[in-house]
């Protein structure tokens, strides 16, 4: 998928672990790893702000655009 | 109020009430298939003159305690099981994806790839059985003519045309299968959504 998660990025520069931020988020771990893994078909609104809000970051800084080869 | 799916719910009791039907289905076919052979390996010794033909409609019996030429080849049960086995069969396979369909629904998952192919399975099934009791209705009917003979009275074999509600049947089952497909789809986008 073009479209890479960085959100592991995020979470070390502001050492957050996958359990504290499941908690704020209100979302079950399973799934946020499945997040962070890039493992997920889409992000609801809800959850990218959300996690913006107690990663205090912007959605460029999770989520990133990379084009695909085409062979 | 009636509680449909999850556990003690109506789906769970029919799981339990289907697994019962499969595993009775399974001792009733093996019956049959011992009782089919044992009259077809010893169906020439069978006597015809202590045997009763009775046949039976929706609305009436015919009994014929005379009257009637058996011919020990071909076993009157032969065929008799050999229109019931091919039913018991599909039946069988129609209850074993049934039973797991509903255990689905007993677990609340009801939206897989995996029940949208039963149920397709399952209309197919039910179109096959339509055509094959046709047929075999035929061949019973051609078959009894030939062996009742009275005097003033004729029997012939009748053609029934395909029931079209079990075809009818099957198709919207098809289509059933084709909805939960689209449901299938659905819930993964769901499921893979955070």
């Amino acid at each position: 998928m073009a479209i890479i998660v960085r959100l592991d990025r995020v979470m070390a520069d502001r050492k957050v672990s996958l359990t504290d931020l499941a908690d704020k988020v209100g979302i079950t771990m399973a799934n946020l790893s499945l997040l962070k893994t890039g493992k997920v078909k889409a992000v609801r609104f809800s959850t990218l702000e959300a996690l913006c809000r107690e990663l205090n970051c912007q959605p460029g800084d999770i989520l990133e655009y990379r084009q695909e080869r085409i062979s | 109020m009636v509680k449909y799916t999850g556990k003690k719910s109506a789906a769970s009791l029919l799981t339990t009430l289907l697994n019962l039907a499969w595993y009775a289905g399974l001792v009733l076919a093996l019956f049959f298939i011992g009782v089919q052979t044992y009259f077809i390996l010893s169906g020439p010794q069978l006597s015809g003159e202590s045997m009763m033909l009775q046949i039976e409609t929706t609305g009436m019996i015919f009994r014929f305690t005379e009257g009637f030429q058996f011919s020990a080849q071909d076993s009157l049960l032969v065929y008799q099981f050999s229109l019931v086995l091919p039913l018991i069969v599909i039946g069988l396979f129609i209850i074993f994806h049934l039973r797991k369909i509903l255990a689905s629904l007993a677990n609340e998952e009801p939206f897989t790839v995996e029940n949208s192919s039963r149920i397709k399975y399952i209309g197919w099934s039910v179109i096959i059985i339509t055509f094959i009791k046709a047929v075999l209705s035929f061949l019973l009917g051609i078959y009894f003519s030939r062996m009742v003979v009275l005097p003033g009275l004729e029997i012939s074999a009748n053609i029934r045309l395909i029931d079209f509600s079990g075809i009818l049947a099957g198709i919207l089952i098809l289509i059933l299968a084709e909805v939960f497909k689209h449901g299938a789809l659905l819930q993964e986008d769901h499921n893979l959504t955070v």
